[in-house]
């Protein structure tokens, strides 16, 4: 998620997205693994863009979130142009505070994000509590823990300014961003390592037969449960693929009690192999 | 993966997590000092980080990072049924320490607590000040080491020294602390006392190499533990849990052996004998996430809300453990 186009412009081009067709007003770009949503300035409008593009792309735990823009720095410990990993992000208004999971190595600075409803400017250093400040970063993290872990949500900001009066120009904005298209890929591409071992160990097929065997036994919704449960056992002790279930899906109960005899003769062999 | 683990995840207490109202406690500096790399975030209540929603404990146990929190309330508990306690009336346990930094397979830890993360309650001064209350009520037998391993966890926050000092001070007060490690070096410098009992977990070689990741060999163990009964401390040996694990009879029966061929019987306090057993709702907690472990997709069964192997297996399992240890010991000093 970004806020602005010129914010999104680099990542667009970099990932080659395309723009999608849309009923609602924001602008989403994807490809075939990335999808880009720009949400306007704003919490709210940061919280309900993120929602909307992970409802849309039902996203699984193993997805991760980015919200990637510009930010302001409250000191000049960090230079113009450096990219941070926001390791918690306060919601000014609220005081709520948000902590992503740091777990993995990284090449940005970290920092504390302050999320604002309105600009910021020097003379209010007084009342900010974060090193850096946006006016996106709380809403979209909130959104985006309704539906991924903490590991998957990731606020990366580039310092553009230090709380100055004066406006940055979009070209300005995508440089800032381009620049530091490197060490945000770097930090994707191990957010995608991370999650590799963590699928389900039951593939799209083994569901499907599991599904058609449970309707040809006539089983119960608790018994479809355990079905699963024990394959998933199987195949975790035994390093075993389903084959063994095959036979069962010409086989098709004419009662539920016949049902239940079939499904006992699953269970011995699942548990017992 | 393709980055071995070790390049793709920061090193463990990379980050400390500190409630601003402890940021000046004597073992808040003390942790920090230890640590003076780590990322300092300052965090209004350890729950903000501890109990998010949809933590992975699997993945977290790759890069675990430190809590250093406050107990307002409930200091000292009451023992629960599937616990051992060795036949004392008043069986409490406490928790100054949540987590622990071993990773072994069959740890209840796993799916009890939602977070991996290691929280330390750094006002151990309140702990004391209960147990005081209680001791004017009646003597107490307390478990300090059941939720972590504060011996293993000893060099970062010196607490099973602490507890140690403290029940020496109190004769009614008998404390059990239960470990893994072989960090005794850390608690050397303190005179035995009659009131506390240093109680390792054994397991066979097999089981530790396959379910007891980051732990010390058994060898190591059964060293360490000599060493302490040569410094006149009372031990108890804990095969707890007895795992139902391939040649289970063989790799029980050398364990026994070797433990006896190096400790003296006679000058172990008691044993105790358990066999693999985990709350329901823990069980499938870990079951969720964790898919590479046979032993914990083991087809258990379910009695009173706790899962374990079928009544026959676990028959099978303590006869066997008890008739190979009833072999060095008596049984009185046997608790099953």
């Amino acid at each position: 998620m970004t806020a602005f186009y010129s914010e999104a412009k680099p990542l667009i081009r970099y990932f080659c997205l395309k723009k999608i067709p849309q009923f609602s007003k924001y602008e989403i770009y994807s490809s075939q693994d990335v999808a880009l949503i720009i949400s306007g300035t704003g919490v709210l409008a940061a919280a309900i863009a993120t929602a909307h593009l992970l409802t849309l792309y039902q996203v699984k735990s193993t997805d991760a979130a980015f919200n990637i823009g510009i930010c302001g720095a409250t000191s000049t410990d960090h230079k113009h142009g450096t990219p941070v990993l926001c390791h918690k992000i306060i919601h000014h208004e609220t005081k709520r505070t948000y902590y992503p999971d740091i777990l993995i190595k990284h090449h940005l600075v970290e920092g504390t994000l302050e999320t604002f409803s309105h600009p910021v400017y020097k003379n209010m250093v007084s009342t900010i509590e974060g090193n850096f400040v946006d006016m996106e970063g709380a809403g979209f993290y909130e959104a985006a823990a309704s539906f991924l872990p903490p590991h998957n949500i990731y606020c990366v900001k580039i310092v553009s300014d230090f709380l100055e009066e004066k406006k940055l120009s979009q070209r300005m904005v995508s440089e800032l961003i381009h620049q530091n298209i490197p060490v945000i890929c770097e930090l994707i591409n191990n957010i995608k390592l991370l999650n590799m071992n963590f699928g389900d160990i039951l593939t799209e097929n083994d569901y499907d037969m599991l599904h058609q065997i449970s309707q040809n036994l006539r089983l119960s919704v608790t018994m479809t449960h355990q079905l699963k449960q024990f394959a998933k056992q199987y195949k975790i002790r035994y390093q075993k693929s389903l084959a063994c279930l095959r036979p069962f899906l010409n086989v098709t109960a004419k009662s539920k009690s016949e049902g239940k005899i079939y499904f006992e003769q699953i269970k011995r062999q699942l548990v017992h192999e | 993966m393709n980055k071995s683990k070790d390049n793709l995840f920061m090193n463990s207490f990379s980050h400390i997590y500190i409630e601003k109202s402890i940021a000046t406690h004597p073992i808040t500096k003390k942790v920090l000092h230890r640590f003076p790399h780590a990322t300092r975030i300052e965090v209004n209540h350890y729950k903000d980080v501890f109990c998010r929603t949809r933590q992975n404990f699997f993945l977290q146990k790759n890069s675990r990072k430190l809590i250093l929190a406050v107990k307002k309330d409930r200091f000292i508990y009451p023992g629960t049924k599937v616990c051992q306690n060795f036949g004392n009336e008043h069986f409490y346990y406490t928790s100054s320490v949540l987590n622990c930094i071993y990773e072994c397979d069959y740890c209840y830890l796993q799916g009890m607590y939602p977070s991996a993360n290691i929280v330390v309650f750094v006002n151990i001064e309140d702990f004391f000040s209960e147990l005081e209350s209680l001791l004017q009520k009646h003597p107490v037998y307390l478990s300090i080491s059941y939720d972590t391993d504060l011996l293993a966890f000893e060099n970062v926050v010196p607490f099973a020294s602490m507890w140690i000092q403290y029940a020496r001070r109190h004769p009614d007060l008998q404390i059990e602390l239960r470990t893994k490690s072989v960090n005794y070096s850390a608690i050397r410098h303190l005179p035995p006392s009659e009131n506390i009992v240093l109680a390792w977990t054994l397991s066979p070689q097999e089981a530790i190499n396959e379910f007891e990741q980051k732990t010390p060999s058994l060898n190591a163990r059964l060293k360490c533990i000599k060493q302490s009964i040569n410094d006149g401390w009372k031990v108890r040996l804990c095969f707890d849990p007895i795992l139902y694990i391939e040649k289970w009879q063989e790799h029980y029966k050398q364990c026994i052996q070797e433990t006896f061929s190096i400790l003296p019987a006679e000058k172990i306090k008691d044993i105790s004998i358990g066999v693999f057993r985990m709350p329901r709702d823990y069980l499938k907690n870990i079951r969720k996430n964790k898919i590479d472990s046979p032993l914990l997709h083991y087809p258990f069964e379910c009695k009173n809300g706790i899962y374990s192997y079928p009544e026959q297996i676990t028959r099978q399992l303590i006869d066997f453990v008890y008739q190979m240890i009833h072999s060095y010991v008596p049984s009185e000093k046997i608790y099953l």
